[in-house]
This record gives structure tokens, C-alpha cells and sequence, in this order.
């Protein structure tokens, strides 16, 4: 029985520990002797039964008077806090605004990478989604995009598989435009098994079967909802309506409408796709196309419950090799890879995100450093406060509760502000970066504001942790000491952890100022690079449309065509084609003699392009196997091409009017394909051909085009003249240097040479440019704005820091001035701590930055991460910074009254 | 720590009796729970974490106080602590029980005339 006694007042001791520390040191042993009494008597009057009752019911009634206790002590410390803010309302309004700022820019760019990094996409088991790719380690692989596939080499992995439920193909197919002002529908092609691997189903009518693909009579055409809303007014009979209201468009039938909210392949809103047409024979493979041999289908899948990436890479990988033993001549080089279809939408937004993350997460932690600061500042000055409240008996642990209360309403009243900041700074990040994808499913809801509260958390816990810890190790005796001015003045107790807090802040704000800085110096290289052509003063257009002269069947046909120019060695066109091509030269000669139009040029291609895809070039004498494929962008152009782009010659001539029908067929290439076809030997005079068309001889090399922009890498290119192979539809025109406006009267001359032609829209090469480095300006602006903030928080650091310095050491100033020390002296006294904090944390943020930038070396454009400029900038732009926030305090010290000092003493 | 502005407007039945116990003679804490027991026949049982509790209250609310006055008697625990009735916290014990007595009457009186 007494061991059983003894447990049980230990259990009590235990249960006595939830109550307040103060509670327990008045009372604590006490209730211990009123309990072993209570519990004495009931042990004798009712045994164990007795005994055991009262122990529960003192427990529960401990547990109740704890809960009680700690909320009577919570309320307190409010109240004392909310008291002490009102009384220094500079201070209080200084610390919510720097803590609102951290929080709301961390919780809004959290914001944004939960959207678009975190979050599932929104399809059933989307991480069973992936991306296929083909890889080709050889030269002339294809870069970034979602790599395509030929037909067939499709087909082959979705007839070969068995690690994938589902797999299907896609690729874009063209414009349909609607009569009046109605729009233009973007149209894609996909195979029958699309919505199945993504798991959608039409909200009305059906999706692609595989009876879609045998293409007879008009194509069924499944719409996404938003073009069933905005070019259908949401019709509920659209099922069976025609997709186009034009007699020119292609005939097809609308047979499904998908879900609200369905968007695939793109989430950057450039290219929504709002019909999906099958995979028709004459989608397959058009007429002059070879076999497995034009690349651009892109295709997903969906894995199968159980397997892995790996697993699924390993029978890929087999499949590749039986592929290549089976076609050695297309696949010979080609790998197969599925990687995650989200790492495919998200991953080069994740970098730049992240990116951002650190950024904000150091803009947080300079925040609440500057918060600790001026808490300790405040500490300070409340020493005599807490040491007469420790001396009245108030525990350590109850100072470090009253900081840690006044820190948390800080922090609190920080985060709502904040939660408003990042509300808009959110939707100011969405309205000003148009191509991260999924930015439009950025919302602030719950798991934000859990997030937010975790932001608050940590602010208060890391504004209140140096001061509480000071506080907390400071003795009662010296505190009162120093509180009634006998102690020391002199930087040392309050100084040491507030100068390494300041050298800190500064380090952070300059990392950030220096990343800052790398970016834009990378930003103007970008601006400046050399692309290989002249991008100012073009504007190109799309000449849509086809001619509406009658279909002739006279003349030649393709096939018939190419048979004869075998024969003869001199190129032959159908009768088609001949049309076009001089259809295609009057169209030039109409535009370039236009008054404000420098030169005018067609190509199949322009830079800057929608998408881009490549083909297997052969080369004559060289087997193919040798050659280990080269891929090549191939364009058709009119002579005046490379004089309107100003693309360079290199070597040999450029098109001229020799270049046409019954003539020897010749090519252009560029240089990267000059050295990879021919290395060690003049391009010149040598036979190149894509897929099984004739030889032409190459007789010009010019340079590389950066088609993409700076960041592209030179792309191999082969150029035919547009006379021997008339395809090119986009127009060109060189404007003269400085006009504004764009000439008039382009779009009557493109319809006086067929009525059946008209203009798309004209863009100017420069805005398209801008377009392509939207990204780059964007990530630019961002990180230069978050480190001016943190440059501006630092700056107000820095000077509190000092002007607290300089007010604790007024009675050491006025002594130095009274035995003679000049102004300029204190000046420079004042003014040599801020250097100080300046040189060390210079330092330490120059470092910091080094590596960073090499961390984020991928973000940088011809620019070192130790690039030797913007250290000297940054370096110069802080030590102005940090004179700026000196003056104040420096200017403030010299006006000390030394006679004023000394009568005090 | 006085908190005036914390008095309670009505006093808890549990204060009411320590203070009750504590009229006639300073008592510690076991001795509080014993008395309160006893005047109420067993019906108010007070454990030693809720008397503390409403000591705390008292104390700080200047109705009760500890008290010097007494000596420890022989065998007292060492732990143990004297409490005694303020005369402030006479008067409102005074004044509860008038309370209580005025809501009694009324109340009977309204239950005789159904």
C-alpha cells in the first residue's frame, strides 16, 4: 500500500509541473501537503477505492487549474505587451511594417510555387502521367520542347509496351478561322487514346475512338470548354455542328466538348489548343512525306498501377534497341525515355521559382533581424523594467514568456498585414509574368494560410531568441546596475549579438543585391547578343489562305515530277508547285516595291518561331550508317531571305535568279551543318538531300541563326531556294532605321496577287524577342526588386543599430568632446562602426552571392558568377548604402552638448 | 499583484465557502478542505489543486491573507501555511451571504405562493 502512496504523489509531483512556474513556486508545496493528507484520511476512512477516486479527481481538477493558470498569465502578458506598444508606436508600427513586408512576399511567392510546383496536376493519379522522349545522344539532338516522335516510331512503343495503361500522340495541327469576327480556333491532332491516358471525359457527346482514324467523311473534332463557351455561346445542341463556318476550312464535325478546366499539352496559356482532331491517314503520313521520317509528335502515357519510372526506362530502353536493329536507318541513334509528365509542365519553372523562395526566405530573415535589433535596442532600454520585475520575484522564464508574447503579437499583427501583401503581390506576380505555366491556379487558400501561420511562428520565436536569450543569462544584480546607470556604456553586452545580427542583415541584402546585380548584367548581354541575323527593323506575317485559282489537273503531277528530274538531273516541279512558286515570286516583287519597305523576302520559316522540327539529312558518297544521322532545320527562301535578315555569307554565293526550274538544284547551308556533314572539307559544290529527294549542291555557307533567341544553341540549317521547292508562306520585310509605324497597303498587295490570299497578323521581330526574354526580364526584375527591399531594410538596420549606439554613448561623446575631440572626429568614429559592419558583411555577402550565382549558374547569360563588375558595383552601391544610413546617427552624435554631459556627471 | 479589475461581480459557491471556513479561525490548506467538508456535510468535497486555485484568487484579490500571527503547533508540517479573513473580505463574505439569503427568501416566497 505505501509503495502505492509513494507513486501516486509522485504521479501528482508530475501533474504539478503543468502549472505556471510562479503558481508552482508559491503554492507548489502546499498543495503537495493539503493533497498527502486528503489522500491519508481517504486511504483510512474508504481504503484504495477511496484513495484512488481522490487522486483522479485532484488530477483532472490540476489539469483544469493549469489550463486556467496559463491563460490568466497569457492575458496578462497581452495586455502588458499591447500596453508597451501603444506607449512606443514608432517602434511598434517600424516592426509590424518590417515583418509584414517578409511575411507577405514569402507567403505570396509560396503562393505561387505551391501552385505551380507543389500541387498535382489537376488529372486522376497525375503522377502516373508521363512524358516520353526520344533521345538522341548523337549530333543534332533536339533541345527543351517535348521531343517528338515520327508516327510510327509511336506506334511501335504503343504496340511494343506493356509498362503503360495507355499511350497516345499529339501534335499541333493548324488555325481555323472563324467567319466575321468570331476568331481563330487553334486546332491539335491526337491519337484515339489521348483522353484515356489523361483521364478526361467529354462533359457532352464523345471522345476520338479509334474509328475516328480511318478518316472517312468530315474529322469528329472533341472542343475544350472554353472554346465551347466562346466561339459556340455554350450551345447545348453543339454535338453534331460544324467545327469552321468557312467552305475554304477542312470539314469537321464537333462530336464531344471536354470538362471546365482541361488544359493540355501547354499551361502557360501560349498555346491552348481549343479543338482535337484525329490522327487521320493523311495526318499520318502526307503526301510527300517519308516514313519515320518527320519527327513531331509529342506523346504521354499513363504508367501502370505498380511501375515505376525505372522499371518503365528499362523496357524503353529495349524497345529502343529492337527499334534501332529494325530501322537502322531512322532509329539507329535514338534512346526512348519517360520522365514525369509534372517535372515535364514544371521543371524550368522550378529553378527560377526556388530561385525566388531563397530570395524572399532571406528577405524574411533580414525582417526579423531588424525586428530582433530594435528588440534588443528596446531590451535595452527596458533593462530597468525587467530588473525590477525580476527582483519582485518574476522568474526568468516569465520575462522570456512576456518577450516571447510581445514578439508573437508582433509577429501576428505582421502576418495579417502581410496576408494582404501577399494577396496582391501574388496577383501582381501573375499579372506580370505571362509564361510560367499553371500561375492562373494560384490562390491564397488553406494551405497558405497554414503555411503563413508557420511563417509567423518561426518570426516570433526567431525575433524574440537573441534578446531572450540575453535577458535570460543576464543577473538581476548587474542589470540593475547598469539599469541605474553605474554600469558600463561602452559597446560590449548589447552590441556583440546586435553588430553580428547587423553584419548578417547586410551579408543577406547584399547576396541578394549581388545575385540582383549578375542578373542584370546577364540580362543586358542577352539584349546584346549576336543571334546571327539582324532582329531590329523586321516584322514578318504568315501569308494565309490558299490561291483561288481553279485546280487545274493538267501538267505534271509530284511524283511524276521528281521521276523526271531524276532522269534529267534538273529540277522539275509539278504543276502545283510551279504555280506557287510564281505566285510566290510576284508576291515579293509586289511587297518590296511597297514605299517603306527596305527589302521584302518568303521563307518557310522565320526566327522566333511557333515550333521547329528537324529531318535526317543524307549526304552524297557517304552512307548513311556512316554518317550517323545528322537532323537539320531545312526552310524554303526566296532569294532576298538572308539580305532581309542580314544573315551572313560565309563562303560560296547566295540565291540568286538562276536558282528555279530547270536548273541544277542547289542548297544553302549553315555553318554548324557545313562542319557536321562535312568536317575538315569545303561544304561547297558537295550533294545534300533530306529523306529520299534528289541531291542538291551546296553553293553558299552562311552563318548560324539563333532562331530561339540568345539563350538557343546555333541549330544546324539547310536552305533551298523557294523557286526549285515552293512551300514558304511567311513574309519578311526589312523597314527603314526609325520607322515607327508599319507600311501600308501590304495586305491589298498580298490580295491583288490572289484574291484567295490574305495577311496574319504582322509582328515585329523585336517584340517577338522581347517576348522570348520575357522569362529572363521577369526573374531580372523580381530578384533586383527583392533586393532594393532588402537593401532598404538593412539600410534601416543599419541605422538603428547606430542611432541606438549613439544615443547609449551620448555621455561618452560629450566627455571625448569636453578633452577636445573634434566633430569630425566623432563623425568619423560614428561613421568607422558603420564601415566596419559594411567590410564584414561586404564580405560575407560577396561570398554568399559567389555562391549562390554558382548555384544558379543556369539562370546567368555569358556572365561568371565572381564577375569582377558587379562585384565593384554591388561593392560601391553598399558603401554608399551604409554612409547613408551613418549621416543620420554620425550627424546626431556631433551635436551632443559636451557641457550638458559634464554637469550631469 | 492587485487586480481590482479582475474581482469577480459574483463570487463562486467554492470561494464563498473557503472564505466561510476561514471566519472563525485561521486555518491551512488541509484544514480549509476538512471545515468546508464538514460544514457542508460532505456535499462540497474541495480538491487541493481547486482550494489553491481560489487561495490564489483570495490572495491576490486581498480577501484573504496569510497569516504570521500563528505559530506552528507541535508536529505541524513545515509545508503548511495560515490563512485568515481580511476585513475587506469579511465584509463581502457579509455581503454573499446577505445575497444569498435575500435570493432564498425571495425564492421560497414565490415557490409558497403556487
Amino acid at each position: 500500500m505505501r509503495r502505492e502512496d509513494a507513486s501516486r504523489r509522485r504521479g501528482f509531483r508530475s501533474l504539478l509541473r503543468l502549472l505556471p512556474f510562479d503558481f508552482r513556486a508559491d503554492f507548489g508545496d502546499e498543495i503537495e501537503a493539503a493533497f498527502e493528507e486528503q489522500q491519508r484520511e481517504a486511504q483510512q476512512e474508504g481504503g484504495a477505492r477511496r484513495s484512488t477516486w481522490l487522486w483522479l479527481r485532484t488530477a483532472v481538477d490540476t489539469v483544469r487549474l493549469a489550463v486556467l493558470e496559463h491563460w490568466d498569465l497569457l492575458r496578462q502578458d497581452v495586455r502588458f505587451g499591447l500596453r508597451t506598444f501603444v506607449r512606443s508606436p514608432g517602434f511598434t508600427a517600424v516592426a509590424i511594417l518590417t515583418l509584414a513586408l517578409g511575411t507577405g512576399a514569402v507567403t505570396a511567392i509560396f503562393t505561387i510555387v505551391d501552385a505551380v510546383v507543389f500541387r498535382p496536376l489537376p488529372f486522376p493519379d497525375a503522377d502516373r502521367l508521363v512524358c516520353l522522349q526520344v533521345v538522341r545522344n548523337q549530333r543534332g539532338g533536339f533541345r527543351g520542347g517535348m521531343p517528338p516522335f515520327s508516327y510510327p516510331q509511336f506506334e511501335d512503343v504503343r504496340d511494343q509496351n506493356t509498362v503503360l495503361t495507355a499511350v497516345a500522340a499529339h501534335a499541333g495541327a493548324g488555325e481555323i478561322t472563324l467567319s466575321g469576327t468570331r476568331g481563330t480556333l487553334v486546332t491539335a491532332n491526337a491519337s484515339s487514346g489521348l483522353f484515356q491516358v489523361l483521364g478526361t471525359q467529354p462533359i457532352l457527346g464523345r471522345s476520338l475512338t479509334p474509328g475516328d482514324e480511318e478518316g472517312h467523311g468530315p474529322a469528329p473534332a472533341v472542343i475544350t470548354h472554353r472554346a465551347w463557351t466562346t466561339f459556340y455561346g455554350a450551345d447545348p445542341h453543339v454535338i453534331g455542328r460544324p467545327l469552321a463556318d468557312l467552305p475554304t476550312a477542312e470539314p469537321a464535325i464537333i462530336v464531344g466538348v471536354l470538362p471546365p478546366g482541361f488544359r493540355f499539352p501547354s499551361y502557360d496559356g501560349r498555346f491552348d489548343v481549343d479543338a482535337w482532331l484525329p490522327v487521320t491517314p493523311k495526318v499520318k503520313l502526307p503526301p510527300g512525306a517519308v516514313p519515320r521520317g518527320t519527327s513531331r509528335w509529342s506523346v504521354v502515357g499513363r504508367l501502370r498501377p505498380g511501375v515505376g519510372l525505372e522499371t518503365a526506362n528499362q523496357q524503353l530502353d529495349a524497345i529502343a534497341k529492337r527499334l534501332a536493329a529494325a530501322y537502322p536507318d531512322t532509329d539507329a541513334n535514338n534512346g526512348l525515355r519517360a520522365t514525369s509528365f509534372h517535372e515535364h509542365v514544371v521543371g524550368d519553372a522550378r529553378s527560377p521559382l526556388l530561385f525566388f523562395f531563397g530570395a524572399v526566405a532571406s528577405l524574411l530573415l533580414i525582417a526579423c533581424v531588424n525586428v530582433t535589433n530594435l528588440l534588443l535596442a528596446r531590451s535595452s532600454a527596458r533593462e530597468r523594467e525587467f530588473a525590477i520585475r525580476a527582483a519582485l520575484g518574476a522568474g526568468r522564464l516569465r520575462v522570456i514568456r512576456q518577450m516571447l508574447t510581445e514578439t508573437t503579437l508582433l509577429a501576428l499583427a505582421g502576418g495579417i498585414v502581410g496576408l494582404g501583401l501577399a494577396y496582391a503581390g501574388a496577383r501582381a506576380f501573375v499579372a506580370f509574368s505571362p509564361n510560367l505555366p499553371r500561375l492562373d491556379e494560384a490562390r491564397i487558400d488553406l494551405r497558405v494560410l497554414a503555411f503563413s501561420l508557420g511563417v509567423i511562428v518561426f518570426t516570433s520565436v526567431a525575433a524574440a531568441l537573441v534578446p531572450v536569450v540575453r535577458c535570460s543569462r543576464r543577473g538581476v544584480v548587474e542589470a540593475l546596475a547598469r539599469a541605474s546607470g553605474y554600469g558600463s556604456s561602452t559597446p560590449g553586452s548589447w552590441h556583440r549579438p546586435a553588430n553580428l545580427l547587423v553584419v548578417t542583415q547586410i551579408a543577406l541584402a547584399l547576396t541578394l543585391l549581388f545575385a540582383a546585380g549578375l542578373m542584370v548584367n546577364s540580362f543586358a548581354h542577352l539584349i546584346g547578343a549576336d543571334l546571327g541575323f539582324d532582329r531590329h527593323a523586321v516584322a514578318t506575317a504568315d501569308v494565309l489562305g490558299s490561291p483561288s485559282q481553279p485546280q487545274t489537273r493538267s501538267g505534271l503531277t509530284w511524283p511524276a515530277a521528281l521521276a523526271e528530274e531524276r532522269r534529267t538531273g534538273m529540277v522539275t516541279l509539278s504543276e502545283r508547285q510551279r504555280r506557287r512558286a510564281a505566285l510566290n515570286e510576284d508576291l515579293v516583287r509586289r511587297v518590296a516595291a511597297l514605299p517603306g519597305v527596305e527589302s521584302a523576302a518568303l521563307g518557310t520559316d522565320t526566327p522566333f518561331p511557333e515550333g521547329r522540327g528537324r529531318n535526317g539529312v543524307r549526304i552524297e558518297g557517304v552512307l548513311d550508317r556512316e554518317l550517323a544521322r545528322v537532323l537539320a532545320e531545312t526552310a524554303a527562301v526566296t532569294p532576298g531571305y538572308f539580305k532581309t535578315l542580314r544573315i551572313g555569307l560565309v563562303a560560296g554565293r547566295l540565291f540568286d535568279d538562276r536558282d528555279r526550274e530547270g536548273r541544277p538544284r542547289v542548297a544553302i547551308v549553315s555553318e554548324t551543318l557545313a562542319r557536321l556533314c562535312w568536317p575538315g572539307k569545303s561544304a561547297l559544290g558537295q550533294g545534300i538531300a533530306i529523306g529520299s529527294n534528289p541531291f542538291a549542291h551546296v553553293v553558299g555557307i552562311v552563318r548560324d541563326s539563333l532562331r530561339e533567341g540568345p539563350t538557343d544553341e546555333p541549330s544546324p540549317a539547310l536552305y533551298y531556294p523557294d523557286a526549285q521547292d515552293p512551300r514558304a508562306s511567311k513574309l519578311v520585310l526589312r523597314l527603314p532605321a526609325g520607322v515607327a509605324g508599319l507600311p501600308a497597303g501590304i495586305e491589298r498587295e498580298v490580295r491583288g496577287v490572289d484574291p484567295g490570299l490574305r495577311l496574319g497578323q504582322l509582328r515585329v521581330l523585336d517584340d517577338l524577342m522581347w517576348a522570348r526574354l520575357i522569362g529572363p526580364r521577369f526573374i531580372t526584375s523580381v530578384v533586383t526588386a527583392f533586393s532594393l527591399l532588402a537593401l532598404a531594410l538593412a539600410l534601416i538596420g543599419v541605422h538603428g543599430v547606430l542611432a541606438y549606439s549613439v544615443a547609449r554613448r551620448t555621455h561618452e561623446i560629450g566627455i571625448r568632446m569636453a578633452l577636445g575631440g573634434s566633430h569630425g572626429r566623432v563623425m568619423r568614429m560614428v561613421l568607422g562602426e558603420a564601415t566596419r559592419y559594411a567590410l564584414v558583411g561586404g564580405i560575407a555577402g560577396v561570398a554568399g552571392g559567389i555562391a549562390t550565382a554558382r548555384v544558379a549558374r543556369a539562370m546567368l547569360f555569358q556572365v561568371a558568377p565572381d564577375d569582377p563588375l558587379t562585384i565593384v558595383v554591388v561593392s560601391l552601391v553598399l558603401a554608399v548604402t551604409v554612409v547613408l544610413a551613418g549621416y543620420g546617427p554620425a550627424h546626431q552624435a556631433t551635436r551632443v552638448d559636451p557641457m550638458a554631459c559634464l554637469k550631469q556627471e | 499583484m492587485k487586480r481590482d479589475e479582475d474581482r469577480p461581480a459574483t463570487m463562486s459557491p467554492a470561494m464563498f465557502h473557503v472564505m466561510v471556513a476561514l471566519a472563525d479561525e485561521d486555518r491551512h490548506g488541509y484544514a480549509i478542505m476538512k471545515e468546508v467538508a464538514a460544514r457542508t456535510d460532505g456535499s462540497v468535497q474541495l480538491t487541493a489543486s481547486t482550494l489553491y486555485g481560489i487561495v490564489k484568487r483570495l490572495l491576490a484579490d486581498g480577501l484573504i491573507a496569510e497569516t504570521t500571527a500563528r505559530a506552528a503547533q507541535a508536529g505541524d508540517d513545515p509545508r503548511r501555511r495560515y490563512y485568515r479573513l481580511t476585513p475587506l473580505g469579511r465584509r463581502l463574505a457579509q455581503a454573499e451571504a446577505n445575497r444569498i439569503a435575500q435570493v432564498l427568501k425571495l425564492a421560497r416566497a414565490a415557490l409558497s405562493q403556487g
